[in-house]
């Protein structure tokens, strides 16, 4: 006859068992991910069969939570655990599917990414897709006030040139510097550098000049000189490098260090501005269940930023299921051997300190 | 090859020299000329930290060159740490480990200074790469104590502990970092790239890893010190996905991510 105390053994070490077996499974899982890229594995990892994989991990760790004493009687050990739980529960809950789910349960409409391009002196209230279709529409908008990029000016950038078979040649960007790129190509001299240039008619004649105190618009004035002998002068961009086309063989390109790239936004219900903020990256903006990041901008003509937006569903379950799981590592791990240590006098320590 | 013929190489390969004289000292059973060797050697090692932090003007963990040079400062403090806290030797060890990190520092790895990109210029930036790399060192000195115990037949010192349970104290040391620095990652993902977590290969290596040590511990758990050659072989099979986290992803065309600026 099967005593209690001996089923209750067995059905610890099966879950022990299918821990290891999980935890190898999932560690064989990233390997393979990581050679196929981080889009696959997005959508591997998001796949129907993993998503009973994650329900499955879920349920095992709340169910050997529940079959050993131990795990509930140590709070290093129940906190690691429990913070996996939450760590999990709040991945799946904010996950496509949860979204769905939360969808059909609740009605709910938000989505759990997307992307917003707003213009200039413009606003916008459509979350869209990759592609440029409408999600859903929000119930604030966002107003951009300024898009601006600022660079590193302590370091002179590059000039590369780039020909039809890919390759590159870099020369520093300072004015005298020159560059030839291959033997039909025009030789490239720099005769100028801007920090901001801007241009102005006057008379119906272009005037260009550098104004460094009133914003950023880094380029370079070049001369090329064609095989042919012919010369001409073109300005190259920092933020616009559609400009750098020459012809279909060589485009170039002023690369300049960036600092930081800079939304300055407003949030606006009706008329009213209920927040504003300026986003940059590792800045985004909280508003309405969504985080707004810096993404992108027009590369062309610098007139519109793209903001990346993400839901924030179950983003608070899953830190604090990571704060969890570090507390308890290092409660069990370190500090409960520090404090006996500490307690200890030093005469009547061992080398077995640390219960091995 | 990129020998460095600065005062930044000159301080790297001095160093070098100090853990190289060290190593030979403690091999010959000179520990008390090879422990100060050592010493002077971490204090080089540092001077060239500070050094490069002075000269790129940002904390100096950008690059594959700069957190090599970070590893060969924080051997010396471990090794020291281990040995009279956690009774875990190898020292002799700790001073090899030093010139194998300094090495690709010294010679491969080229030192031009960078500016920090937007996504860098995050105050979780320095946290969490000093704790990866500070759980790198740990679990490189617990796969020493792991080949130790499955190469070597004799024990160690008398005052220390076995080769298991020293692999076992290192894990345990390491891993709570190791987490840790899963955590700020994540967390600064979700602030600078709006995904906590993105799939990249250097993160699914680095997953990988942490569940490599994470399988140990529960092995460990379930049967104790009853398979210990075992035991080892998953100490060692953590540090080799380590080793590809940290220096295969960033170096390999073949993990193209949003990681690859670390190379």
């Amino acid at each position: 006859m099967v005593t209690p105390n001996r089923s209750i053994n067995e059905i610890r070490r099966l879950l022990m068992w299918l821990a290891l077996a999980l935890i190898i499974l999932l560690a064989i899982l990233s390997i393979w991910g990581a050679f196929k890229g981080a889009g696959w594995s997005q959508w591997f990892f998001n796949s129907p069969p993993l998503v009973a994989f994650w329900l499955l991990l879920t349920i095992l760790l709340i169910a050997a939570i529940l079959a050993f004493p131990r795990l509930r009687g140590k709070f290093g050990l129940l906190a690691m655990h429990l913070g996996c739980v939450l760590l999990l529960f709040g991945a799946i809950w904010g996950s496509q599917q949860g979204h769905l789910l939360q969808k059909s349960l609740f009605g709910s409409t938000k989505v759990p990414r997307g992307f917003m391009i707003i213009q200039q002196g413009g606003s916008d209230h459509t979350i869209v897709s990759e592609n440029q279709q409408p999600l859903v529409n929000l119930p604030f908008s966002l107003y951009l006030q300024d898009f601006r990029i600022e660079y590193y000016h302590n370091q002179p950038g590059k000039l590369i040139a780039q020909l039809a078979d890919s390759s590159k040649k870099l020369a520093s960007a300072q004015p005298g510097e020159e560059l030839l790129p291959g033997p039909e190509m025009p030789k490239i001299k720099i005769l100028r550098l801007f920090q901001n240039l801007q241009i102005s008619l006057e008379n119906g004649k272009k005037i260009i000049t550098d104004q460094p105190q009133t914003g950023e618009n880094p380029a370079l004035e070049i001369e090329l000189t064609w095989p042919d002998g012919k010369a001409e002068n073109r300005y190259i961009f920092a933020q616009f490098p559609e400009f750098g086309f020459i012809n279909n063989n060589l485009k170039l390109t002023y690369a300049l260090m960036v600092r930081d790239y800079l939304s300055e936004v407003e949030v606006k219900q009706g008329d009213q501005t209920i927040k504003h903020q300026i986003i940059e990256v590792n800045k985004p903006l909280h508003y309405g269940g969504y985080y707004f990041y810096q993404s992108s901008y027009d590369l062309q003509h610098g007139r519109y930023t793209i903001l990346s937006i993400t839901s924030d569903t179950g983003l608070k379950l899953i830190f604090t299921g990571c704060v969890l799981l570090c507390i308890g590592l290092f409660w069990q791990l370190w500090l409960r051997h520090l404090i006996t240590y500490c307690v200890k006098p030093s005469k009547t320590r061992t080398k077995n300190e640390y219960g091995d | 090859m990129a020998i460095k013929y600065t005062i930044q190489g000159f301080l790297i390969y001095m160093a070098m020299a100090g853990y190289l004289l060290a190593f030979f000292l403690r091999l010959a059973g000179r520990a008390k000329i090879a422990w100060p060797l050592y010493g002077i050697g971490f204090a080089l090692a540092v001077f060239a930290f500070v050094y490069r932090w002075l000269h790129v003007a940002h904390i100096p963990m950008q690059n594959l060159f700069e957190v090599f040079l970070l590893m060969g400062v924080l051997l010396f403090p471990l090794s020291l740490f281990c040995r009279n806290i956690l009774c875990v030797g190898a020292e002799g060890a700790d001073m090899l480990i030093g010139i194998v990190i300094l090495i690709p520092a010294g010679f491969f790895f080229a030192a031009q200074p960078q500016q920090l990109p937007p996504a860098l210029q995050c105050w979780l930036f320095a946290p969490h790469v000093a704790v990866y790399m500070i759980s790198y060192v740990l679990m490189a000195k617990a796969a020493v104590q792991a080949s130790a115990l499955l190469i070597l037949n004799t024990s160690p010192n008398a005052r220390l502990c076995d080769y298991e349970s020293g692999a076992y104290r290192m894990v345990c040391l390491g891993f709570p970092l190791m987490s840790l620095g899963l955590l700020l990652g994540s967390w600064w993902g979700h602030l600078a790239w709006g995904d906590y977590w993105g799939w990249d290969p250097k993160e699914l290596w680095s997953l990988a890893a942490w569940l490599i040590y994470l399988g140990y511990l529960h092995f460990r758990y379930l049967f104790g010190k009853k398979y210990p050659r075992l035991n080892c072989l998953w100490v060692i099979a953590g540090l080799i996905a380590v080793i590809i986290t940290l220096l295969w992803v960033n170096l390999s065309n073949l993990f193209a991510g949003l990681h690859s600026y670390a190379a």
